[in-house]
């Protein structure tokens, strides 16, 4: 029954193990894992960055159909990349990419903003796949049947640890006080929803919905990105020092990763297929292809593509979302320029270059 | 009498900031995530929103304190009484011990599904978790303690007409107090790691949660600080049972166990 416990914004795995660390003291410094790790992009040449990884921010299912394809056509070949090391989420990935054990990274804008300002971490969001975030209050049109934000007064809702402060920004951003929701802990587990122990679920549109809808209940989506909340998410990010340093390794990372988000939605069968036969194929319980082919559409038709990203290519991400996106983290309590999480440059640069792209 | 556990937490202190220094300047680790004593010192006391900080970890501090002292107070009272009649009765023993041993071997995070079924996600669910992982070890050294009434003695109680209950309650319970201060001591440190196990359970902004949250959102500062003080709080804890073990124990005439 419990099929998705893993997520947090998504870290769950890693906060259990710290809830036990904490107790044991300072031995939380030993949780970072030594050696240095993907053997770094330090070629400049026009051709040939070496290795590289990539952490993803979830576990490989079709949330990575781009990738999946941009590794199995040849893409990140093509661009320069000898091989790409696509790592299991969800960790800290912020940590993960400051730290050098990947250049590159999947997260999203609080999550990305968060480790700017409260830990200096030098990142920056470079373009995001999802134009806005999944992120929704999950519930049954027969129990809690939540459609608008005012539907959430009186109701309980089941809330991850790691979600906690997005959750309280959705009820900032809709002037409803915390008072008048019952906020329980809940992991990425369906079944308390499913059980009707709790009214709604903090969860994601293109996941946990489509896996309660397929076990026959009747669902009701709260997206967290049309009431208030308009964040991107599955953004990459990578550290000041690539974007400076190697900005043409940037570049053709972005262009291999445009190419195969174009072909994952030309194709959408074709993404979900390499998730659960190749890139996914040891994830336990296994994936379905149904779900996963359902993911796959769903995130392409909604979230993927806009009227931006049709006007000026995959990944783009306009200055009228950044502006979005600064605000609605404002309403999350966190206090971020545009220029401290976004850099846009070698996207635009790559699409003066290519215009085809688009 | 008060200057040995004196001595024993400054040695301890200094121990401990002596390792976090070791730790996370030698090893290596990425400066980005880890933090120094002096880091923590800033952010609860002399940075720009110290006051702020102070309030948010030392509220949640409280909460666990009162959660960690409701499953220490939970874990010896069900130690205590399940000893007495461990050895008062024979069979209870052996009809109560597979179920200690699971409680004891199972890990707690996978029982806590079904203890959160059962009792929710408030009182009795720390009361339940934190108390399990008193109960264990309190369990056996009270037990121990409460069989370490020698024959003679026994027989002088029942010479002069005594029941068991009186053996227990005359000889047994003063013969184990070293036992059950020992048991007090290791007990402190359980109650808190058991307290922040069961906070991932309930909802008040206590430090297991607030550990989580900050985690999620890269608030290492507060990670570590929290960290800190729920160290030095169970530290200053298990030195205050000892300074009461001291002193109980010299009223009674025991030398008190170092054990």
């Amino acid at each position: 029954m419990s099929i998705s416990f893993r997520r947090g914004s998504r870290r769950g795995a890693r906060i259990a193990a710290v809830a036990a660390l904490a107790a044991a003291g300072l031995l939380l410094a030993a949780c970072g894992s030594s050696g240095s790790g993907g053997s770094g992009g330090t070629g400049s040449k026009s051709s040939g960055f070496g290795s590289i990884a990539v952490q993803l921010s979830w576990i490989k299912n079709s949330e990575f159909a781009g990738e999946f394809e941009a590794d199995s056509k040849g893409y990140y070949k093509d661009a320069g990349f000898s091989s790409v090391n696509l790592l299991t989420g969800p960790v800290a990935q912020e940590e993960i990419v400051a730290t050098g054990k990947a250049q590159f990274g999947m997260s999203n804008a609080v999550s990305t903003a968060a480790s700017i300002v409260n830990s200096k971490f030098p990142l920056k969001i470079i373009g995001t796949t999802y134009q806005k975030n999944p992120f929704t209050i999950l519930s049954l049109s027969d129990k809690g049947n939540i459609k608008t934000p005012q539907d959430l007064i009186g109701k309980t809702i089941g809330v991850q640890d790691s979600n906690l402060s997005l959750f309280k920004a959705l009820l900032a951003a809709n002037g409803i006080k915390e008072s008048q929701v019952k906020i329980v802990p809940n992991g990425f587990d369906i079944s308390p929803l499913e059980d009707k122990k709790i009214d709604g679920l903090v969860a994601y549109v293109t996941n946990e919905a489509i896996l309660v809808k397929d076990h026959g209940f009747s669902t009701v989506n709260l997206p967290f990105a049309d009431n208030g909340l308009p964040f991107v998410a599955e953004s990459i990010m990578t550290t000041d020092d690539m974007i400076k340093n190697h900005e043409d390794e940037v570049e053709a990372f972005l262009q291999a990763e445009i190419k195969g988000w174009k072909a994952a939605c030309a194709d959408v069968n074709g993404g979900a297929k390499l998730a659960v036969d190749v890139y996914g194929k040891d994830i336990d319980p296994k994936l379905e292809l149904d779900k996963e082919i359902q993911q796959a559409k769903e995130q392409c038709s909604s979230l993927v593509g806009s009227p931006d990203t049709t006007a000026n290519g995959l990944f783009t991400i306009s200055p009228a979302l950044i502006a979005d996106n600064i605000k609605s983290l404002k309403t999350a309590g966190i206090d971020i320029t545009a220029d401290q999480l976004f850099d846009m440059a070698p996207l635009t640069a790559l699409y003066a270059a290519h215009p085809e792209l688009k | 009498m008060i200057g040995r556990p004196l001595l024993n937490l400054v040695f301890v202190l200094a121990a401990t900031i002596g390792a976090w220094y070791l730790l996370v300047t030698q090893t290596g680790i990425n400066q980005l995530t880890t933090r120094l004593p002096q880091d923590v010192v800033k952010y609860l006391f002399s940075g720009p929103d110290a006051g702020a900080n102070r309030s948010t970890v030392f509220s949640a501090l409280g909460i666990t304190v009162r959660d960690a002292g409701i499953g220490f107070v939970a874990g010896l009272t069900a130690a205590t009484l399940l000893a007495t009649a461990m050895v008062l009765f024979k069979g209870v023993e052996a009809a109560s011990m597979p179920m200690v041993m699971i409680l004891r071997t199972v890990p707690l995070v996978a029982l806590a599904p079904v203890i959160t079924l059962l009792f929710g996600n408030g009182f009795w669910c720390v009361a339940v978790m934190s108390g399990i992982v008193v109960l264990f070890p309190a369990l056996i050294n009270i037990s121990f303690g409460l069989r370490s009434v020698t024959p003679q003695m026994r027989d002088v109680v029942t010479v002069y007409g005594g029941t068991p209950w009186d053996v227990m309650r005359r000889v047994a319970y003063p013969t184990a107090l070293p036992s059950i201060f020992a048991a007090i001591r290791i007990s402190v440190p359980g109650a808190v790691t058991g307290a922040l196990i069961a906070e991932y359970f309930t909802s008040s902004n206590s430090v297991g949660k607030e550990v989580n949250e900050s985690l999620a959102l890269y608030q290492f500062d507060l990670l570590w600080s929290l960290i800190a003080v729920i160290t030095i709080t169970s530290v200053l804890g298990y030195m205050l049972a000892q300074l009461a073990e001291t002193y109980v124990l010299s009223r009674y005439g025991n030398t008190p166990d170092r054990a």
